[in-house]
């Protein structure tokens, strides 16, 4: 049993819980203190911006750190996440931790973003894909705008099912300049809160604008913090944000809601894209965070034609998947085993019903391939690093197999010729799709990326009602390159001279 | 051994080549019939397609069990209690259901054969009810049936304490138009006296089935009683975690349980390894699976039985799971599956190797649960979609 203890400068009391061999003490809000947290929190952040500082520069530095393999707090840290999360170090690494180096925290695109969605609202430029960073930008619906006065008070309430995605859930307050509640999810009590040490180390001040502990959802304390929140923005199972919108209604009906519920992701890759290359991406893209992340693809619709017939596209990802799996190795827990088992069980019970499905397996759960000639429907999958191939005559015919679940869609990996690359976006779109990126980087997260059709960086100020659809590339060969560059430098960093 | 690796060979072959779903298993897995015999040959008998055991369920194996069935043989359909909501159904033969009385038969010899109070309705009930069904105009049982007429044959005096109560029976059918279920009253007092006879007599009593009824029952009784070592217990068929057919209750800590009954019955605790069984045992594989009670594990010890070569199925690595790891138990056999195609079956449970057999098959188990399938309920993983049965258009 490994002892872990955390703390936090704004919050005095502490749980034990004992997780996967590691006895963690973890800051903990209660009844007796909550309005203590409260106020302390305000009054650092208040001190904090007023004096003209920001955090976006500390975010930044911490992110570096994090990727430097020499970081002391990093190395402490990666066996004690892994154990706790169930991923491997590796996985942490190329999936967590990597994507973070690359991105740039400008603080001018940031604080210009509501400027700029106000703009695209008011000349009608929301309608068609626009020029936005490497790619383009349509909003979807009737834009309403309104705006509104910075939230005193922010209540964060993270998910617990990846690690290092989440830590831009604090950008948040670094941009709109206002303390930061954070609840950490009961299965993931220390991820979020590693990475708050090392703001502690780059940034003290900073770091006191948070007050990041857990409390129990039954728990007073709950009712208390939604109670006093000006905004409050939710991960997790659509029954818990459920369950929160309920209470907020109830308790401060006031106070501005921004809840992300259960999203389904998939990958679309033409004829032209059926290659070797797109498939190695494609199997890179869902060994991410052992398909646990609402971004990670759960179906591959690969349009018949190309160089590789869906078949051999599908071969080739498993051969991919099987070296990946040496390289970045899955998690290795019973629960998810058994959901593999049982959905691997259900897939051949189709084929024994007489269905056209195969399935391309190793002899444990580390992953698995299933090629469907049967049903072109969007499906879910039992998550873990499963992906189900699905055979299409054509990609425009996509989005009529995924309108079902179009109020979960959310990260679409594409390949497609740049020629064709707005057409299909806006078929994807139209149907609900949030992210468009390039099939293998669904992972990598970008600041003025939105999240589930908004951008959380511009909702405390302003509302457009409208459903953002981003792409985030232009040049799919181009595109391509970097991804596969990007891969390459994932590996290198857990495994040199791969 | 050689009679059940001799017998395995001709079953497999019956079940490769009859049972087309089976067949077309063993394609998608590349195996064909000389890989079956060399691997029985081998002895690798983990590696053999295997049909997991919720294939025989009516709703989650979707019509598949009737393929699995082999109805040019005489037989009978024998049903589950739905422990799951989900009955799973087998077509035996007389010879699969004398297999299925042996391996019980075996199991109750564990325990003295002596007077037995169970909790759970006479076989000629269970019987009866059986008898009202039908599927494609073929008989059913029910799979409870068998145990309970083996321990009748067992037991000196098998006294089911679960009874009809006709009056009421025949009110409900009157009022729901014959849709309702019978109404069942458990014998108290007759409980009681059989319990002070026996503390009296000085003589061996057994507890036996259902735990959903015997642990409350027996918990609430007003006194305590000095039957010490001669108190037994034979429960099975799960029930554990407070789930049983059409039967809800609370969730039993297998520990608490042991002690409560010690106090109860002055049962001294040299004698709980003793007088302390759980049978482990379901319908698609029909093999009694006894274990007695352990204080070092807190939870019963699960012995495969000669009928059976057992493996536990580590899913994260796909073999064989070692002493101390966890997995899917896999029951292989060639007796009592003339009428369907269950001689290699995997559970939809997870149990723990206490210890193998030098082939490395499994020689002692514990801890049963369910094993979790991802499926009843909209679900996901932090804000991540899973698959859902019927998220379709």
């Amino acid at each position: 049993m490994i002892d872990i203890t955390f703390k936090d400068p704004n919050i005095n009391a502490t749980s034990a819980f004992e997780l996967n061999g590691c006895r963690l003490t973890a800051p903990a809000f209660t009844a007796a203190e909550v309005h203590d947290i409260v106020d302390s929190t305000s009054r650092h952040a208040e001190e904090y911006f007023s004096a003209g500082h920001g955090g976006l520069a500390a975010m930044e530095k911490s992110f570096t750190l994090w990727n430097n393999p020499n970081y002391i707090l990093r190395q402490e840290s990666l066996p004690i996440l892994s154990r706790i999360t169930h991923f491997s170090e590796p996985t942490i690494i190329c999936y967590g931790l990597t994507p973070l180096r690359v991105i740039r925290l400008q603080p001018d695109r940031l604080y210009e973003l509501p400027e700029r969605l106000q703009g695209l609202v008011e000349t009608g430029d929301y309608r068609r894909f626009t020029a936005w960073g490497n790619g383009y930008l349509k909003g979807y619906g009737t834009p309403r705008l309104a705006a509104y006065e910075k939230p005193k008070r922010l209540l964060l309430i993270l998910a617990g099912n990846v690690v290092g995605p989440a830590w831009l859930s604090a950008l948040m307050g670094a941009v709109i300049h206002s303390p930061q509640i954070i609840k950490l999810p009961h299965r993931d009590l220390a991820s979020f809160v590693v990475f708050l040490e090392s703001l502690n180390e780059v940034d003290p001040a900073f770091r006191k604008t948070i007050a990041c502990g857990y409390y129990s959802s039954d728990d007073a304390v709950n009712t208390h913090l939604l109670k006093t929140s000006d905004m409050v923005v939710a991960m997790g199972a659509n029954e818990s944000i459920n369950a929160i919108r309920e209470t907020l209604l109830r308790v401060n009906p006031k106070a501005r809601f921004i809840g992300h519920g259960f999203k389904v992701s998939f990958q679309v890759v033409s004829k032209a894209y059926a290659t070797p290359e797109v498939a190695e991406l494609a199997a890179w893209g869902i060994a991410a965070h052992d398909g646990n992340a609402c971004f990670t693809p759960a179906n591959v619709y690969v349009e018949q034609g190309g160089p590789l017939t869906p078949q051999e596209f599908a071969e080739t990802m498993a051969d991919h998947l099987e070296l990946i799996s040496t390289l970045v190795t899955p998690k290795k827990t019973m629960d998810a085993a058994e959901r593999v088992v049982g959905y691997r069980n259900r897939q051949a019970q189709r084929r024994l019903l007489g269905e056209d499905v195969r399935i391309i397996k190793p002899a444990g759960t580390g992953y698995t391939v299933i090629i469907d000639n049967q049903d072109p429907l969007l499906t879910p999958t039992c998550q873990e690093r499963v992906v189900i191939v699905k055979p299409v005559d054509d990609v425009r015919h996509i989005p009529r197999y995924v309108k079902h679940l179009s109020e979960n869609l959310e990260t679409v990996g594409l390949a497609v010729p740049a020629g064709n690359l707005l057409d299909i976006a806006e078929m994807l779109g139209a149907v609900g799709a949030t992210n468009i990126k390039l099939v293998g980087t669904e992972y990598i997260l970008n600041v003025t990326d939105t999240h589930d059709g908004v951008f959380n960086t511009v909702q405390p100020y302003m509302s457009d009602n409208l459903r953002w659809t981003s792409l985030n590339f232009s040049d799919t060969d181009q595109a391509i390159d970097n991804a596969l560059k990007m891969k390459a430098d994932c590996l290198e960093t857990v495994h040199p001279s791969t | 051994m050689s009679e059940f690796f001799d017998r395995l060979t001709d079953v497999m072959e019956k079940q490769y080549r009859f049972y087309q779903p089976y067949q077309t298993l063993c394609e998608m897995e590349g195996v064909g019939w000389s890989d079956i015999k060399a691997m029985i040959k081998l002895g690798e008998l983990y590696a053999i397609p295997t049909i997991p055991a919720d294939w025989f369920k009516r709703n989650k194996g979707k019509g598949l069990f009737k393929k699995l069935a082999d109805l040019q043989q005489e037989g009978q359909w024998l049903v589950s209690s739905s422990t799951s909501g989900d009955s799973s159904y087998t077509w035996r033969t007389t010879a699969d259901i004398q297999a299925i009385t042996d391996s019980f038969m075996r199991a109750y010899q564990r325990t003295p054969a002596c007077k037995a109070l169970a909790f759970s309705p006479d076989t000629n009930f269970l019987r009866k009810v059986g008898q009202r069904f039908t599927i494609d105009d073929r008989p059913v049982m029910f799979y409870a049936t068998v145990p309970s007429s083996t321990a009748d044959d067992f037991f000196v005096d098998m006294d089911c304490l679960v009874r009809l109560n006709t009056l009421r029976t025949v009110w409900t059918m009157i009022r729901t138009r014959g849709k309702g279920r019978p109404v069942l009253n458990l014998q108290k007092e007759r409980l009681i006296r059989t319990i002070e006879a026996a503390e009296q007599n000085g003589s061996r009593l057994v507890f036996a089935a259902s735990i959903l009824m015997l642990y409350p029952t027996l918990k609430e009784l007003p006194q305590a009683y000095n039957l010490g070592k001669n108190a037994y217990f034979v429960t099975g068929a799960g029930g554990w975690d407070g789930k049983k057919g059409t039967m809800q209750g609370e969730t039993i800590d297998k520990a608490q349980f042991v002690a409560d009954m010690c106090r109860k019955f002055n049962i001294p605790q040299s004698a709980v390894s003793t007088n302390f069984w759980d049978i482990y045992g379901t319908t698609e594989n029909g093999k009694a699976q006894a274990g007695p009670y352990s204080s070092e594990y807190n939870d019963y010890l699960f012995e495969a039985t000669a009928d059976v070569k057992l493996y536990v199925i580590n899913p994260v690595s796909g073999r064989p799971a070692l002493t101390g790891e966890q997995g899917f138990p896999r029951f292989i056999s060639p007796y009592g599956v003339e009428g369907f195609a269950g001689a290699c079956i995997q559970q939809n449970d997870i149990v723990t190797v206490v210890s193998q057999f030098d082939d490395g098959s499994t020689k002692q188990f514990t801890h049963i649960s369910r094993a979790s399938d991802g499926e009843g309920s909209a679900g996901g993983v932090g804000c991540a979609y899973e698959l859902v049965e019927g998220v379709q258009a």
